[in-house]
Formats: C-alpha cells, sequence, structure tokens
C-alpha cells in the first residue's frame, strides 16, 4: 500500500500538469473543467495502479481514460444545453499580447464536436499515431484519417471566420 | 512530425495561453481512490454470503486474480474481477470429506467432461436464445471446473447492439439450507424469493453508484445439492477491459431468465 501510494504520488507529481494541459484542450478550454478531468484519471489511475504499471501502460491508460471522460462528460444533456447557448466558460487571462489569439483558437475547439477534438488533440497534440490514436479511441484507423481530417479543416475554417468576423467593420 | 504537424501543434499550444497555477487536490485524488477501490471490492464481493463462502473458493480466486490491484487493508471479497464468481451458499471441498460440519451430500471429482455437459445443457435450453453469446476474446463461452465448482462467463449481446455480461457457478451445497435472503450479504439488496419448480431462488440486485453498472444475482440450493448461482450485469467483460461504462438500464439477462436458468434441472453439479 505505501509503495503504491509512493509511486502513484510520483506520478501525479509528475505528470499532472501536462496532463492538464490536454485536458484543456480536449474538453475545448476550461482550466476548472481540465482539473476535474486530471482528478477522475488520477483516480482511475490510482484504482488500475498495480496492473497497468505492471503492463508499462500507465501513459495509454491514463490517455484512454481522459479522452474517454471528456467525450462522455461533452455528450451529458447539461453540456449540450450550454453548448447551445454558445458561450465561452469564465477564464482568467491577462490582458496582453497572444490572449485574442488564444481565445480565437479555444473558441474553434470548442465548436468541434468532441469526437472530432478528441482526435485533433490526440494526432497533433499527445503526437500519437493514427493507430494509437485509434485504440486510444476504440475507433478504426479509417475513422481516426477521416475524423482527423474533418476536424483540422473545420478548425481552420473556423479560425478564418474568427478572424474575418473580427476584420468587419 | 511534418512541418504541417508541427504547425498544428503549435496552433493547439496557443489555445493554452497563460496557464493558471494548478490547484489539484492531491490528498483528494488519493482519498477518491481509496474510496472507488473499497466500493470496488464491496461490489464484486456481492455474490458472497455471510460468513460461510468467501473465505473458501472466493478467497482462492481472490488472491490469484485480485489481491495485486488491491491495497492489503482492504476486506476479502468473494468474486474476481474478470465476472467470476464465487457461489453464494455453503461449498464443499473438491473431494469427499469426513468433517462433521459438511453438508450430507457426496461431493465429486470435477471432470472436463462434465463441464460439457453443463455448457451443452445451458446452450440447448432456449433460456438464452434471443442473446448472443461470446466470451470476452470472442469464443463461445462454456462451464470449467474451478475448484470445487464449474463456472461460466460469457458477454451477451442483443440485435440492437446492448450488452452486457452473465456469469453461472454450479455447486454443491447443502439441501438443508436452501437459499434465502438472510444469505445475501451487500452490497446486494432488493432480495426476493422466488418459487421455481417448488424449491426457493432468491433474486437481488446491486448498483455500482460509480460506475452505473447494475448486477442481479440469482442463487438456488436444489434437492439434490447442486447450487446455481448467476449474476447479470449491463457491463460486458468486453467493455469493462476497455474501460467503457455499463450500456443504460438493466441487465440484458432478465430475472426471468436467471429464474429459468435455476428451473434447469439438468444444470447439476454431478451426473
Amino acid at each position: 500500500m505505501q509503495d503504491r501510494d509512493a509511486e502513484f504520488g510520483e506520478y501525479l507529481e509528475s505528470r499532472a500538469v501536462v496532463m492538464r494541459r490536454t485536458a484543456y484542450l480536449l474538453c475545448g478550454g476550461d482550466w476548472h473543467r481540465a482539473e476535474d478531468l486530471v482528478q477522475t484519471t488520477l483516480t482511475k489511475i490510482y484504482v488500475a495502479w498495480s496492473r497497468i504499471r505492471r503492463d508499462g501502460s500507465v501513459d495509454a491508460y491514463s490517455r484512454k481514460i481522459m479522452v474517454r471522460a471528456a467525450i462522455d462528460e461533452s455528450r451529458r444533456a447539461y453540456r449540450r444545453r450550454e453548448a447551445v447557448v454558445g458561450d465561452l466558460p469564465e477564464v482568467e487571462v491577462p490582458s496582453g499580447a497572444g490572449v485574442e489569439d488564444a481565445v480565437d483558437v479555444r473558441r474553434a475547439l470548442a465548436r468541434l464536436p468532441a469526437g472530432q477534438r478528441a482526435v485533433v488533440v490526440l494526432r497533433y497534440w499527445e503526437d500519437l499515431s493514427v493507430a494509437e490514436t485509434a485504440a486510444a479511441l476504440g475507433k478504426s484507423e479509417g475513422t481516426i484519417k477521416s475524423q482527423s481530417a474533418k476536424g483540422l479543416a473545420s478548425l481552420r475554417r473556423l479560425l478564418a471566420e474568427d478572424h474575418a468576423g473580427a476584420g468587419e467593420p | 512530425m511534418s512541418p504541417e504537424d508541427e504547425d498544428v501543434k503549435a496552433l493547439l499550444g496557443r489555445a493554452l495561453g497563460d496557464e493558471p497555477p494548478l490547484r489539484l487536490d492531491r490528498d483528494e485524488v488519493f482519498r477518491q481512490g481509496r474510496r472507488k477501490l473499497r466500493n470496488r471490492r464491496r461490489f464484486e464481493a456481492g455474490g458472497a454470503v455471510a460468513g460461510v463462502v468467501a473465505a473458501v473458493v472466493g478467497a482462492v480466486l481472490l488472491t490469484n486474480l485480485v489481491a495485486d490491484d488491491e491495497p492489503a487493508d482492504l476486506p476479502p471479497a468473494a468474486t474476481r474481477t474478470d465476472g467470476h464468481l464465487a457461489p453464494p451458499g455453503p461449498t464443499l471441498p473438491l473431494t469427499t470429506t469426513t468433517s462433521e460440519e459438511s453438508p450430507p451430500v457426496s461431493a465429486t471429482v470435477m471432470s472436463q467432461a462434465h463441464a460439457d455437459l453443463l455448457t451443452t445443457v445451458l446452450l440447448d435450453a432456449k433460456v438464452l436464445a434471443e442473446l448472443k453469446l461470446r466470451t470476452v476474446d470472442g469464443a463461445d463461452p462454456a462451464f470449467l471446473p474451478v475448484e470445487s465448482t464449474y463456472e461460466l462467463v460469457t458477454d451477451v449481446q442483443s440485435d440492437v447492439d446492448v450488452s452486457g455480461s452473465l456469469s453461472v457457478s454450479v455447486g454443491i451445497g447443502d439441501p438443508a439450507r436452501p437459499a434465502d435472503c438472510k444469505l445475501v450479504a451487500e452490497p446486494y439488496d432488493g432480495c426476493t424469493v422466488q418459487d421455481v419448480a417448488g424449491m426457493p431462488a432468491v433474486l437481488a440486485h446491486a448498483k455500482d453508484y460509480d460506475t452505473g453498472e447494475k448486477r442481479t444475482m440469482m442463487y438456488i440450493v436444489r434437492a439434490d445439492g447442486t447450487t446455481v448461482t448467476a449474476i447479470a450485469t449491463n457491463l460486458s467483460n468486453r467493455r469493462r477491459a476497455d474501460s467503457k461504462s455499463p450500456t443504460d438500464g438493466s441487465p440484458l439477462v432478465t430475472e426471468k431468465m436467471l429464474l429459468d436458468l435455476a428451473g434447469l434441472d439438468e444444470l447439476r453439479h454431478s451426473g
């Protein structure tokens, strides 16, 4: 028990910040939700710790749990209601250069369907291959390729729309 | 990584903006993790009956399959994580015993041939005809001799792609101690006694509020000492292995199906 807690504690300390960044992107840009997501993921990792550490699959398990939790959450009714309203979550951001850019990207990311967003994040942020992404999401490689292409196209289109809108009088 | 991939990564990185300090409650992660472990163990022990059972078959199975994931200070459980179950009734050792406490039934040598016979009986009966049965590895389900019981574990699937699992254990117990709700331990509740061909069978339910998994358990002791325990859940072992959530609703294997299993007279511990 003590060994387990010590090992898991080290993992938590070393990975929590990185996990939160991925969680933030997966949930469409909300640090509070990202921390909830990380907490949920870490709790499940704790439960399965002995097995996944033995298998050498802690990070893969972590990604799988986190991405599925993010997708599940986004599918819940209350999340759908919030999405209809279309408001971005309130996030404390300092003013200054780059802030508007961050908000634009976050807004575009938040508008992607949860599944596409997960594919984009795993493929391009976590640097997973198509096969690894397919395994993490339980989908075929063909689906991953297709969702990846659609997700990127949507992301660019939404960003272009935002920039065009910002340029209008 | 191609230059285009790097561009996308940089784009996603821009979404992060300035990161606020991490406010993750480390102690809360540990607290919740330990609580979930206890709940899971309690839930997995749900097939157990107070006192008699857990120490015999369940403890052996648990040691092999679960213990490594569990902190040492948790209470023992009686079932395995993969859905195998310890029968919730009195159990006998593998061979006949002279113990005064033993039930007055003769234990038999376990055999694969008898396990195969039980498989045929279960699959030929029309009880589960509406469902597709497959093990987590995609094979046809089959009874196997496990300690002093015959066990079958299978995933079940309907035509509309709803899935679940079913575990059936055929053991041997004491006909003088028929199924009774007093034997059903937490987390099962809502226990009822049903009449199956003049014999009492218990039905009880459990829910894991963390995962949404629901279980229905049936237990009967027949006149010849054969015990049949069946546990149906709304979470297939395939989905469990993939860390997916249970399907909505009750287990696919209904209470009626479980009681029909209880009434399968040819499902005997010995020929």
